[in-house]
């Protein structure tokens, strides 16, 4: 168990930049989170750190030892990958005990440890099944254990539950994490879904391009995101075109026929043109005109469960706002309401 | 609704009548050999009369017998070899650059291309200029060349489609290379270099032509023997032990189907992937 350090790391295939000048840290028994959209490369820095891929330049370093020029059967990093990767003709119990094979370790230990591990993931009574014969959370769970069972330094994920239905998926994220803390060890997970991201990590670094666009908590990335595409990766701000204004003792953004207020932000001055992202749930909803609040129409309401989405019209601009589903009874199209929003979790960013 | 259904998926009275009519084509004179070999007529006259002379007298003559034997190990020999390479060459392209991958596979299917009886003859003059003219080794490598494609090409084909991921995952578990290659990959590919090495062995046991051309003064494989026999007349014999081959082949066949691998699996792509 031990923190990862990854320095400098840069890679390209071809003429194509995949990983461009990458360093950061996890903390000992930390999850990590490197999310993004597909090919910005996050699932490259994942082999790199696992070994499967070289890096051009930059080195991984585990605890102390320097990972870089150690191959990766050397390297003592669990990994689950994206289908599993089960060896297909051998039952659960050789899946799950083949590291400790390749490690010589005796027979009756094995059957042990193995029984251990397989209670650890919640398969008993698998042991003797073969792994084409499990549904896709068993297999999971079977290369859950065959990661955890060699007993890693660090423990790599890499999009371990995008072949899962939602309804699964929820279980294994709840799953792996609680397995993740129990067992205490340094964890990187790679995923494009942002809710998993939220649900699951102690840190998420958004990846975009082969760059490190933000790594924070994943509370802080939320709600204080970096740039444009940080706030519409995650959560899925709506984008404002507007002019920033000082009046009043406030700042403001102001566009055609509505303003709202915001907290003044380090590099801009007034009468800058500013893009500001208001996400949909964060929007206060009256029917009556309050402070600072602007007024728009109701074009559609979308039910989607817990939430109801409001496409409203703002003085001709195209907008989302959500609120829990109870409320939206109050609602009908057609209707004119006034929206207001919170400066503390509002922020602008730079046009170009 | 049923009747389009039916449509669809069955036949219908005109492609039924076809479907008999080829069967019958291809499998009618297989059957009439079998038969001839228990008919007392020495050609093929009826009526037909239950005997078993033919089998008798093809275990008291030493020449078909050991034909036979000769053909049977030497054609493992040849397909094993085959399946060896096979592999080989498989896991080796597979590390190779999109250019490799494209025209390896390309070149080899030409020995598919070029008739037996050219590549024979070419081999024969091949074999003469490097001095070992007609000979054991150059019976081994002309039927080698001959059926080795084969086993590749389904070799390759089968490591090519195959889910690279749970080598990767033996590597990171710590495998060797060679461990890996043991205990992943070639249960994995298994399926593929057994039908690779069926298909060579059928191939090597029929090829008449290379190995007429290639095969030492003396040496007599199957079809050669089989050949020169009813050159000098027609024996009945040879009906037996054509039967024998085809019962042998059918029961093969019938074996490697009950333990899992179908036929279409056999000389198609091996493994089916989920």
């Amino acid at each position: 168990m031990s923190e990862i350090k990854i320095q400098n790391i840069s890679k390209s295939f071809g003429s194509a930049c995949v990983l461009n000048d990458i360093s950061f840290e996890v903390k000992n028994g930390h999850l990590l989170s490197l999310l993004g959209p597909s090919g910005c490369g996050k699932t490259t820095l994942l082999r790199i750190i696992a070994g499967l891929e070289y890096a051009d330049e930059g080195s991984v370093f585990v605890g102390e030892r320097d990972l870089t020029p150690v191959p990766v059967e050397k390297r003592n990093i669990g990994v689950v990958f994206q289908n599993y990767a089960l060896i297909p003709h051998m039952t659960v119990f050789n899946n799950i005990a083949y590291g400790l094979k390749i490690r010589k370790v005796k027979p009756d230990i094995i059957r042990k440890k193995v029984q251990e591990y397989i209670s650890l993931v919640g398969l008993e009574g698998m042991t003797d099944r073969k792994v084409t014969q499990l549904s896709g959370g068993q297999q999971q769970r079977v290369a859950l254990a065959r990661a955890l069972i060699i007993e890693p330094d660090i423990l790599l994920l890499d999009e371990p539950l995008s072949a899962l239905d939602r309804k699964i998926r929820a279980e294994m994220q709840y799953e792996i994490r609680r397995i993740q803390q129990q067992v205490g060890i340094t964890t990187v997970f790679v995923t494009h879904d942002q809710e998993e991201a939220l649900t699951m990590s102690d840190e998420i670094l958004l990846m975009h391009n082969g760059r490190i666009e933000q790594l924070s908590t994943p509370k802080d990335i939320y709600n204080h995101p970096v740039s444009l595409y940080a706030s519409d990766f995650l959560g899925k701000a709506n984008t404002l075109v507007g002019i920033l204004e000082f009046r009043d003792n406030g700042w403001f953004v102001s566009g055609d026929g509505w303003s709202f207020q915001v907290c003044p932000q380090e590099g801009f001055t007034a009468g800058e043109q500013v893009y500001l992202a208001i996400r949909g749930e964060q929007v206060a909803i009256s029917s009556e005109p309050t402070d600072n609040s602007a007024a728009c129409t109701i074009k559609n309401i979308i039910f989607t469960g817990e939430i109801c989405r409001l496409m409203v019209d703002l003085q001709g601009t195209a907008m989302t706002v959500s609120c829990i589903n109870v409320l939206a009874d109050c609602f009908q199209i057609g209707q004119t309401i006034h929206i207001r929003v919170d400066p503390n979790i509002t922020h602008y960013f730079k046009t170009s | 609704m049923k009747k389009r259904k039916k449509g669809a998926r069955g036949f219908n009275s005109v492609m039924i009548v076809w479907l008999c009519a080829t069967l019958f084509i291809l499998l009618f004179p297989i059957f009439a050999i079998i038969l001839m070999s228990f008919n007392t007529s020495k050609y093929g006259a009826l009526p037909f009369e239950f005997t078993l002379k033919w089998y008798k007298q093809l275990f008291q003559s030493a020449d078909l017998l050991s034909a036979t034997g000769y053909s049977l190990w030497f054609s493992i020999l040849v397909s094993t070899s085959a399946a060896v390479l096979g592999i080989m060459a498989s896991m080796a392209l597979r590390r190779m650059s999109r250019k490799w991958n494209k025209a390896f596979p390309t070149l080899m299917n030409v020995p598919v291309i070029i008739p037996w009886l050219v590549q024979a003859v070419a081999l024969l003059l091949l074999f003469n200029l490097l001095g070992i003219g007609k000979s054991f080794a150059s019976l081994y490598f002309g039927c080698l060349v001959a059926v080795m494609p084969h086993s590749f090409l389904i070799t390759y084909s089968r490591i090519m489609t195959m889910d690279k991921y749970p080598e990767e995952a033996g590597r990171t578990l710590g495998a060797t290379s060679m461990r890996i290659f043991l205990d992943i990959t070639l249960p994995m590919v298994f399926p593929a270099v057994l039908s690779g090495w069926l298909m060579s062995f059928v191939l090597c046991f029929n090829c008449f032509s290379i190995q007429y051309y290639l095969a030492p003064f003396g040496t007599y494989t199957l079809p050669m023997l089989i050949y020169t026999m009813i050159r000098a007349g027609y024996n009945p014999d040879i009906n037996a032990i054509a039967t024998i081959l085809t019962i042998v082949i059918a029961i093969v066949i019938f074996i490697m189907n009950k333990i899992g691998f179908d036929v279409g699996q056999l000389v198609g792509q091996g493994h089916k992937e989920k």
